[in-house]
């Protein structure tokens, strides 16, 4: 803003005016004089009046007062222009401001928007690989018809995975629970999945409780867990071989159990406590088997704490151990299809509004 | 004597009180972080710390209503490094509370209480 003044400066137009104003006092006065003298109106005569009547020379200083008082309020305007320009100034650069920040916003928010795209194209990219190795389910349903596998990831992809290899007259199916969820718990499922494949198709592992020692064994060796104490990553699993020629079921357990099903009965077999991988404990002690008697038309089932961890609508209850059982006993006479449908409406009826808290799994078979 | 360790609650972090001027230590709250070794560690670490010289007596009481799988691994590893303080001759307690009608939590407390060799007490909400 310049300080100089100018004509367009209110300071110096009000004392311009004011003492315009100011000037037409001695005029008018010295003329009505000269008029009411009758002494004419030629510059003598105005000399005259003005040097005989001392009078006017107060009236004379009118322009210079009258001036004054104008500037005065001048500078009073002024400063409300000056104020406003301040003011209109401000609110300009307010708004600029205001432009770059949108301008930035509208940036991250594009780059966000990017690069959510690209991550969300990334996982859905893995999510084809997993459903690859997934759909490995698909012989398990070959082998038992009447089976079925509820697979729920809470982020596209999983930690939990179903798991299914048949070798000689025996079936091994698990549920297998990574520690994680998304893409970690995805990494975790390839490992398990490899891992278990390679035992039991190719070491020749049999026994469950050997299974689970040779996997725990063989994720602390993978994930260097034996030195890297840091790494507390492993899974959780029920293992079942199902020996057809005899009837029986070899079950262990990494902290999920299972249940069996013959008629309204359900027989729940308990996991061992201990995790497969993780921290190395030095009371950690080997798994153990269990092995029961089936019938054809039997069940058995087993899932994820997904499912049992989930909370209800209003956040208040876990869904629990109680209504998995409730459920499948009432189910039971039902084809396994219709079990399946009836039990993902019943979790969706649980969880309405509330997010997924975790992976989901559960996996039914008729025998 | 290290100075008491404090963690505000957030929706998938628990609250972490530990009172170093009562030896009352609570955890309160859903454990279900994203990354379960940033926000453990370095409670671990405090425990670890704390444990080489630890109070008269220790209670810790555990309120969590949630933990996913990864979490449990880490709340196992935090209740076993109590079990220093016993091993010493020390009083370390833990108090595992659960609500009446939460099998989950009531049977992550037993799996626990037959495992770890501190004094554990299973309580209701």
């Amino acid at each position: 803003m310049s300080s100089g003044l100018s004509t367009k400066d209110a300071r110096v137009q009000y004392a311009i005016y004011g003492a315009l104003f100011g000037f037409a006092f001695p005029v008018i006065a010295t003329l009505f004089d000269a008029f009411m003298r009758d002494m004419g109106f030629g510059l003598s005569s105005l000399i005259e009046v003005q040097r005989t009547q001392p009078l006017h020379w107060i009236i004379d200083t009118a322009p210079l007062f009258l001036g004054f008082f104008a500037c005065l309020a001048g500078i009073k305007q002024q400063e409300v222009i000056e104020a406003n320009d301040g003011l209109e100034l401000k609110v300009q650069q307010r708004t600029e401001m205001l432009h770059e920040q949108n301008e930035e916003l509208r940036t991250i928010q594009d780059e966000l928007e990017d690069s959510l795209h690209r991550i969300s194209q990334s996982i859905n990219y893995a999510q084809r690989i997993q459903e690859a190795i997934i759909s490995n389910t698909q012989e398990l349903k070959a082998q038992f018809q009447e089976s079925s596998v509820m697979f729920r990831p809470r982020d596209v992809v999983s930690g939990d995975f179903p798991w299914y290899v048949r070798k000689d007259n025996y079936h091994f199916i698990a549920a297998v629970d990574c520690t994680g969820h998304g893409v970690p718990g995805a990494f975790m499922s390839l490992i398990g999945y490899f891992l278990l494949n390679k035992i039991v198709k190719e070491q020749g592992m049999l026994d469950t409780n050997d299974i689970l020692c040779e996997l725990h064994k063989e994720v602390v060796n993978v994930l260097n867990q034996e030195t890297e104490s840091d790494v507390h990553d492993g899974m959780d699993l029920a293992l079942c071989r199902i020996d057809v020629s005899n009837g029986e079921i070899m079950y262990s357990g990494a902290g999920n159990p299972v249940y069996h099903m013959r008629d309204e009965d359900l027989v729940e077999y308990k996991a061992d406590f201990w995790s497969i991988g993780g921290t190395q404990y030095k009371k950690r002690k080997p798994y153990t088997a269990q092995k029961f008697k089936y019938k054809s038309g039997d069940m058995i089932s087993m899932f994820s704490d997904g499912i049992t961890d989930q909370f209800s609508a209003d956040g208040s209850t876990k869904f629990g151990y109680r209504r998995v059982k409730d459920h499948l006993i009432a189910n039971y006479n039902k084809p396994l299809s219709e079990v399946h449908e009836s039990f993902e409406k019943e979790m969706n009826l649980w969880m309405g509004d509330h997010r997924q808290m975790d992976d989901m799994l559960l996996m039914n078979v008729r025998l | 004597m290290v100075d008491s360790l404090r963690i505000e609650a957030t929706e998938d972090t628990p609250e972490i009180d530990f009172d170093t001027t009562t030896g009352v230590f609570k955890v309160t709250g859903r454990a279900l972080p994203e990354n379960a070794h940033e926000f453990f560690k370095p409670i671990e670490e405090w425990v670890q710390s704390y444990v080489e010289s630890p109070l008269e007596s220790t209670v810790v009481e555990m309120r969590i209503d949630y933990f996913n799988s990864a979490a449990t691994r880490y709340i196992f590893n935090l209740l076993m490094c109590f079990e220093d303080i016993v091993d010493d001759g020390g009083d370390a307690k833990v108090i595992w509370y659960y609500k009446e009608d939460d099998d989950m939590i009531e049977t992550k407390g037993e799996e626990l209480a037959s495992i770890l060799e501190v004094p554990f007490e299973m309580k209701t909400l």
